[in-house]
Formats: C-alpha cells, structure tokens, sequence
C-alpha cells in the first residue's frame, strides 16, 4: 500500500486536473464542487476494485435523486478510482526500492510497520504538494512533534487528547460494521476485538523525517527513481491550479501525454485522470462495463502496476 | 432483519445505552470523549488499585484501544466473566479489554448523567490535562482538533469498508464524517468557552491521582485509599473501580 497523504494528493490534483480539463460529465463537475472534502475518504478508502463499477452504476440509475446518497457516493467512487492509481503505481515501487523491508512477514499489513520509502512519498507530498502546510487540508505544524507549534497545544495534552478523539473516532467507525458489535454485550465482547480499525502508523515517524531528512534515504526513494519533479508539466500544472496561478504554457492534453514517461507522481496522475474519465465515460454510458473494467485495470494486480504507459 | 436494519438499531442503541449520553444540546457524541477520558482515568488508577483480579487489570492496561472501543459496545447487561473463552483469534484477554472498557463507560456515564451538556464535560475533561486552563478563541481549537483528527486519519491510513452491503457502509461513512466536523465544531465552542461542568472540577482529588500517575509520579495505595471524590465524575471513577473489583 502506498501512504495516505500522497493518496489524498493523487485524488485531488487528478481531479483539479479532470475538472480542468473540461471531458467530465456535468454529474462528476457536480459532486466534486460540493463534496470534495467527503471524497477524500474514497481516496484513502480500500476495496476500490471491487466495487468502483457497482456503484458507478448504482449512481448512473439513480441519478440525480432517486437514491440515498447518490451525490456523495458519486465523488466517493471517483476519489475511490484514484486510490488505485496511487497503489498501482507505488505499490511495485515499495518493493524495488525496499526488498528487504517487503522480505519480513506482515510488511503490507496493519500488524506491521510502513516502510521507509512510504513514510517519505508523504512527507515529500506533503512538502511538495502541500507546500508544507500552506495549503489546505493539511495545515502547517501538522507533521510537527506532537502538534507542538500549533495554539491548541497550550491548552490540550497532544497524547491524552489523541486518546481520548481517536478512541472515539474508531468506536464510531466500528458502528458502520454493524455486525462486528452485534449481539449480546458478551457476544460483542468476542467479535468486536477481531476486526477493528487500528492506529498502527506512527506519526511521529513523519516529524522525524520532515524535520531532518535522511540525505541517503533521500537519495534512494526520491531522486534516483524520480519520485517527484515539480517541473513535469502535468504536475506544473497541478499545482498552478491548485494555487490558482496563472497555468503554465504546456497545455493539458500535452502534459498528460508527457506524463507517461516522466516522474513516478506525474504517471501516478495520468493513471489516475484515465481512470476519473473512463468512470465519466461510463456514467454517461460512452463506454461498456467491459470496457470500463479494462480502462480501470481490473485484470491486473495492484503489485502489476497499472497499464499507465 | 437486513443489515441496514441492524445499523439503524445499532446506532440508536449507541445513543440510548447510557443516560445523558447523547443528551448534549449541541451534538449527538456528546459524552464519548467523556467515555473515553473515563476508561483511561481508570485504567491509570488500576496501577494502583489492586482490588480487580490480576487478568482483568493486565488486560485493560495493556489494550488501552480495545478498552477504548469498547465504550461503543452494547450495555453489559450480563457481568464479565474471567472465564470467557477465546473465539478465533479473539483472547480471553482481549475480551476483558473491551468489556472491561464497556463497564467502566457505562458506570461513569450512570455518575455524570445529569450534567445539562454533555459536550462541556467533554471539552472539561480535555483540558483538564494541562495545568494551565486559560481558554483561547475557537479558531485555535478548531485548527487543533481538525489537527488531530487528521493525524487520527494517517494512522490509520486507509478505511475497512463494510464488504456485505457497500451501501449502507457508504450512507453511514458520510454521516459518520457530518458527525466529526460537528463534533470537533461542538468541542471547540465548549473549549474556547471555558471547558466547565457542574459534573467535573479539576480538583477532584481522584482525577488528581489519575493525572499524577499519567504524569509517571509515584501514588501510593495510601493515597488513593483516602482520596475521596468530590465530584460526580470522580465518584464514577471510584463506582468504576469497585466494580471491576467485583469482577470474578
């Protein structure tokens, strides 16, 4: 799995992009302007795969309101499509760059730690993308030691405070997977500790390399593989939109196609912008399933990478 | 009953398990920060308190999120059994954890009921973890919880989705995210406004102990024997405590 800031960027700069780039059915235009904060959790969301087309279809019929939910479920499934992208295109990344990390039992699961490269892809992100926290949501002093630099800090104890919000975070989580509680107080006492959503990355991991990057893990997850370079036009052009500056000369249509050979992030964004307008084309029935299916890489593993090229 | 159903029920019964809980004037999670505030306090207290049977203590200090998660279970309506057995990869030791944690949120929730907002004693016992109580403008709260509710975010990196009705878990996902702006909103308001309730004073000599132990200061056995509770919350700690002594 790739990491969860750089997974937010790939869905927001994609989209950025797809609405810029004026192909997405006037539904996608729709959903994206009022829930775009909610569709972040579709990029950082599993199962993706499996039910990007049931609900694109769901949406299809019951659009505009004959269902519940259909616009949030809309910009969900399309911030859904992104997170495959980002695994896709990161995930075989992880495993060239860090064998010997991927070689131990559970090191792709929550009972392990994320590796090196991961933590980094996100606080580079975050860096890159983010300008550190100048631009939302991911503010400034977000990767700081225990939040240290922002006002609450005066007042709240950072670790006492996580404990008790993210107690209640995961408890209300657990409510949406009624059945891991259902029963009696005993029978749930059985099922709930099985399943639950853990807090297993440590973010503290993320302070440490913001402030104070390691030059040779520098080296070897970011440059020397050309994880991100702010000069590859499509991601230029990312961020001038994303800080409404004036949009470089490298027009949309010829950034994505230079994408395919240029940074790992940009080619994540390509694979991303195929699949945002494959799921706008088949809502607006452009395209079959079939097709759809073939155009999300549904025939192929997340560890084969996607057919970005 | 199809699993929509079971959701609906689920969460009413979430909001109806304990009164006061849920009663908050500004937010339906009114009281789970307390809850959860309520569990670690006692856990803090059990390094103490010797009273509980050995498994149960070792269990609730070393599963401080299962004993967390189990504020969200249903009411213990039958008593906790040291003898339940394991299910699959689910321990008899887990299975303390959180039923240990559904007992100490329901008998803290019982003590502070009648506190008139639920979210004030919330946002009182968040801020009772620093020494110094001066309030700053919601904006800063606001900047700080949404802070925190992303970290809670990353660590978890990805959310589980509900595999056997998509649906239903996308409906309540959206209605679950609504909740923790609203929450976070609700906090911060009663933070910048002074964090106060009838139900809590920081000077609770139980919640003093607790915080002493948090801070790693020694408490002796003495000290806690004679602290007594001045508060409805702290007299919740202290039910909490003698129940989980009841415990065989």
């Amino acid at each position: 799995m790739s990491e969860h800031i750089a997974h937010v960027a790939v869905f927001e700069d994609c989209c950025r992009l797809a609405l810029h780039g004026g192909r997405l059915a006037g539904p996608f235009r729709t959903v994206l302007t009022r829930h775009w904060d909610f569709a972040r959790f579709g990029s950082t969301s599993r199962s993706g795969d499996r039910f990007s087309i049931p609900v694109l279809k769901y949406c299809r019929e019951h659009w505009p309101d004959g269902g519940k939910n259909v616009e949030e479920k809309l910009a969900f499934v399309v911030a859904w499509r992104c997170h495959q992208a980002a695994d896709r295109r990161f995930k075989p990344v992880y495993r060239e760059l860090e064998p010997e990390h991927y070689a131990k039992p559970n090191a792709d699961s929550e009972s392990g730690e994320p590796s090196e490269s991961r933590v980094l892809h996100d606080v580079v992100v975050y860096r890159e993308v983010y300008g550190a926290g100048e631009y939302a949501p991911f503010m400034r002093g977000l990767l700081d030691d225990r939040l240290h630099s922002l006002a609450g800090s005066q007042t709240l104890d950072y670790d006492a405070t996580f404990a008790a919000l993210g107690g209640v975070w995961q408890r209300t989580l657990q409510q949406q997977h009624p059945e891991r509680t259902a029963g009696g107080f005993a029978e749930a006492t059985a099922k709930a500790p099985g399943r639950f959503q853990r807090y297993y990355v440590d973010v503290q991991r993320y302070a440490e390399m913001l402030a104070n990057p390691d030059p040779d893990l520098m080296r070897r997850f970011i440059v020397e593989p050309n994880f991100y370079d702010r000069r590859d036009p499509l991601i230029a052009l990312a961020r001038a939109l994303q800080r409404k500056e004036s949009l470089p000369a490298v027009p949309f249509e010829k950034a994505y196609e230079l994408a395919a050979g240029q940074s790992q992030y940009a080619q994540s964004l390509r694979m991303g912008l195929r699949y945002v307008f494959a799921s706008s084309d088949f809502f607006e029935g452009k395209i079959s399933e079939a097709e759809a299916m073939k155009l999300f890489d549904l025939d192929r593993s997340h560890l084969q990478g996607g057919s970005y090229q | 009953m199809t699993r929509r159903e079971a959701l609906r029920l689920v969460t009413a019964a979430a909001m109806a398990v304990r009164p006061g809980y849920g009663a908050s004037k500004t937010h339906g999670w009114g009281g789970y920060v307390t809850a959860a505030c309520a569990v670690d306090d006692v856990r803090r207290l059990l390094t103490v308190d010797t009273r509980a049977p050995k498994v149960l203590r070792t269990a609730l200090l070393k599963h401080g999120d299962l004993a967390r998660l189990g504020c969200g279970l249903p009411k213990p309506d039958t008593a906790i059994s040291l003898s339940w057995p394991a299910s699959g990869k689910v321990t008899t030791e887990h299975r303390l954890a959180v039923g240990g944690g559904a007992l100490i949120a329901a008998v803290v929730g019982e003590a502070v009921a009648m506190a008139p907002d639920a979210i004030a004693l919330d946002a009182a016992l968040l801020a009772a973890r620093q020494p110094s109580p001066k309030a700053l403008p919601k904006a800063a709260y606001v900047e700080y919880l949404t802070a925190m509710d992303l970290r809670c975010q990353i660590e978890l990196h990805t959310l589980d989705p509900e595999e056997t009705d998509i649906h239903a878990w996308l409906e309540g996902t959206a209605a679950w995210y609504s909740n923790t702006r609203a929450y976070i909103d609700s906090l911060a308001t009663a933070l910048a406004a002074g964090a106060s309730s009838p139900a809590f004073h920081r000077n609770d000599p139980l919640l003093l102990l607790a915080e002493r132990v948090r801070r790693s200061e020694g408490v002796s056995r003495d000290a806690l024997a004679t602290a007594k509770p001045t508060s409805s919350y702290g007299k919740g700690l202290a039910a909490a405590l003698d129940k989980l002594a009841e415990v065989r």
